[in-house]
Formats: C-alpha cells, sequence, structure tokens
C-alpha cells in the first residue's frame, strides 16, 4: 500500500533542507500519541515508554531519508517502535536474569507500583490478564483491539502471515477470558 | 470551455433552437463541504473497520467484549506538547555520537605494518633462543666422556628401559657382573651395613 496524501505532504516539507526540522515535528506530532500508546502497553512504565518512544523516533531521524514511499509511513513507524520496545524488554530480561527474577514480574510490579493501581477494577484485570500472554501474543492482541488495526497492515508490521495473526489474536482473547474469569 | 460549447453544439444538433441552461439552477453545497468530506470519508472508513473488530471480538470472546475498552494508565499532564521539543533536542547530540567510518586503506595499512613488526620481532626472537639453546646444548654434551655417559646410563636405567633396545652395552658394565652367585651372601650384607642403607629401611617392630 502506498503512503497516503498527508504523509506525502509531511514528507516534502521534510526533505526541504531549510523546512526539514519543522517537517519532522509535525511527523511527531502527528504519531507521537499512538506510538506512546503502542510502546506503553508493552512496557508499562511512563518513563520508560518515554524513553523508548525518544529512541524511536531519533532513529526515524537517522533513517527517514531512505524511507520508501511505496510503504505506509505509519507501518513503519509501528514496525520501529515495536522492535524498540521488544529490544528494550530483551536489554530489561538481562538484567533480571542476573537476580533470578522474571522480565514478566517485572513488568506485573511495574503495573503493581502504579498509583492508580486497584487490583478489583477490572481494566486492572484486564492489564494483567495481558501482560500474562507470551510477548508475540501480547502485541497482537494490544494492535488488534485497542490500535483496531487491520490484520492485512499488522500482517507488515510483524512480518507475520495474516492467518497466524488471527489465530494468535484468538488464543490472546481466549486466554484473557479465562483469566479474568478465574482471578 | 471549448468541451462546454462543444456539448452546446452537440445539443443544437440533437434538438435544433433549443436553449439549454448553462448552470444547474438551485442546487448548492453548504460552506467547506468538499473540504470535509474526505475527513467524513474517513471517519467512515475508520468506523467500519472498529466495527468488524467489535464483531470479530463478540464471536471469540463474548465476556471481553461486554467490557468498556480502556485502559488505566495515565501521563503526566501535558506530555504530549513537550515529546516533540524533547525528541528535536536529543537529536543534535544523536547525530555528534555517529560513527564515522575511517578510510578505507587508511587503517589497514597502520594494522598491517603493526602486524608485521611483531612478527618479525617474534620470529627473530624465537630463532635466536632456539639456535642458541641448540648450540648451547650440543657444546655441554660434547664435553662428556663416553664413560661418563655410560656411567650415568649404568646408574639411572636398566636393561629393560627401551632406550637400550637397540644398543648392546658392553658386559664389562652390565649389573650382572656384580651381582652374580660368586658374591658371597655375607660380603652383600656387610656392604649393606658399611653403607648404612639398611637404617633408611623402615623398622615394622
Amino acid at each position: 500500500m502506498a503512503i497516503s496524501q498527508d504523509d506525502k505532504d509531511l514528507l516534502a516539507i521534510y526533505q526541504q533542507t531549510d523546512t526539514r526540522e519543522r517537517g519532522f515535528t509535525l511527523i511527531i506530532q502527528k504519531y507521537q500519541e499512538r506510538l506512546y500508546w503502542h510502546i506503553r502497553r508493552l512496557v508499562v512504565d511512563h518513563e520508560d515508554a518515554n524513553d523508548v518512544l525518544q529512541n524511536v523516533f531519533i532513529k526515524v531521524w537517522k533513517n527517514l531519508q531512505g524511507f520508501r514511499e511505496d510503504a505506509q509511513l505509519y507501518t513503519w513507524l509501528y514496525k520501529i517502535a515495536t522492535n524498540e520496545s521488544l529490544s528494550f524488554l530483551e536489554q530489561q530480561k538481562r538484567k533480571q536474569t542476573v537476580s533470578l527474577s522474571d522480565v514478566d514480574t517485572g513488568l506485573e510490579n511495574k503495573l503493581k507500583a502504579d498509583a492508580q493501581f486497584d487490583a478489583n477494577k477490572l481494566e486492572w484485570k484486564l492489564q494483567r490478564a495481558i501482560l500474562a500472554l507470551p510477548e508475540k501474543q501480547r502485541i497482537v492482541f494490544n494492535l488488534r483491539y485497542y490500535d483496531e488495526m487491520p490484520y492485512e497492515e499488522m500482517s507488515r508490521v510483524l512480518d507475520t502471515s495474516e492467518g497466524a495473526l488471527k489465530a494468535s489474536y484468538h488464543h490472546a482473547v481466549k486466554k484473557i477470558e479465562e483469566f479474568i474469569k478465574n482471578g | 470551455m471549448k468541451k462546454r460549447k462543444d456539448i452546446a453544439e452537440e445539443l443544437q444538433q440533437i434538438i435544433p433552437g433549443s436553449t439549454w441552461p448553462a448552470e444547474t439552477p438551485g442546487y448548492g453545497v453548504p460552506d467547506g463541504y468538499f473540504e470535509q468530506l474526505p475527513g467524513q470519508i474517513m471517519q467512515q472508513i475508520h468506523a467500519q473497520q472498529s466495527a468488524a473488530v467489535a464483531e470479530e471480538l463478540d464471536e471469540m470472546g463474548p465476556f471481553l467484549s461486554q467490557m468498556p475498552k480502556q485502559h488505566p494508565y495515565a501521563v503526566p499532564e501535558g506530555y504530549f506538547d513537550t515529546v516533540p521539543g524533547q525528541i528535536m533536542a536529543a537529536i543534535p547530540a544523536a547525530n555528534t555520537a555517529k560513527v564515522i567510518p575511517m578510510p578505507a586503506g587508511k587503517g589497514y595499512w597502520k594494522w598491517a605494518v603493526a602486524a608485521s613488526v611483531t612478527a618479525l620481532i617474534a620470529i627473530s626472537t624465537l630463532f635466536f633462543v632456539t639456535s642458541n639453546s641448540t648450540s648451547s646444548m650440543e657444546a655441554q654434551l660434547a664435553a662428556i666422556s663416553d664413560q661418563e655417559m655410560m656411567d650415568y646410563l649404568h646408574t639411572y636405567t636398566d636393561d629393560s628401559d627401551p632406550i637400550f633396545a637397540n644398543v648392546s652395552l658392553p658386559t664389562s658394565i652390565r649389573q650382572e657382573q656384580y651381582l652374580t652367585d660368586d658374591v658371597p651372601t655375607s660380603a652383600i650384607e656387610q656392604y649393606l651395613e658399611n653403607s648404612d642403607l639398611l637404617s633408611e629401611v623402615p623398622s615394622n617392630e
């Protein structure tokens, strides 16, 4: 799928040397919230999400010159955000292996450390259920449930077939329901 | 304009003498309609996508589909207003931290020289040590007489040693010469007492 006209206009501003920073600021403003929430749901903590989000846009800045306009800009951005989030979680995992802890327990601890956390509230139970999912299923669930991303686009973000993504989402939904009903 | 004229001429050919109004009377569109149209269409597309996701979830997980779709996370007030500024401030640092590749060839040349010098020193040292130690060993061996060598071998080896597999020692120096039946037992005991060897054997008393 080719790039949207709106993104084409933003990139045209970015391509001009004298308006490059303004063009990039407009791109950040357009996509920051969607990317932030995608990252936040994966890394849980706000400060961590902020760090990852900044790394994502710095990477985008460095590589935007080479962006091919035969792809959707936001698919490319989601791909970078997903990879950066997973790299961050991998680093956390390595650190916590030393202290014989587990990264998923770490994420749940971060969830519980949230000032608003209330174990009895359904929305927090849902977050705990999502965190209990395997990493890939968690990403698929978030992209479908919260971002309402079509499987076709998700397939491009995650380099996975649509069939596999549907199966993954199906398993995730079943597991979450079971977690909430039993929890 | 030409297109309109062509159409008017065409109409005159079909119904000669007829008059057709140039504009459609009475039709109008609200102000800004065409500016808003793309956004409205996109809204409808998104609504259809949301409906498809909701329908799918209803089939897969009816319990989950009844839950309000909201997450409990919060962000500091005004956070998103600060994000572009934070990123644009970090970009110069990220640019200066960029690794600049060394010019091709220059780096390799230095490494090649360093490796050659090291190899030359190592080979020279090895050659010097080897040749010195060999000549030194040969000189020492030349200074030892055949008799001394025989005595050494006689003292520290025996006939079963593989070193003698292809060597025939003169019988004059073979051990048997000294420990034959001709030597009386009393003489051996006398020798042991005199050499104090018996005292070296642990007593079991």
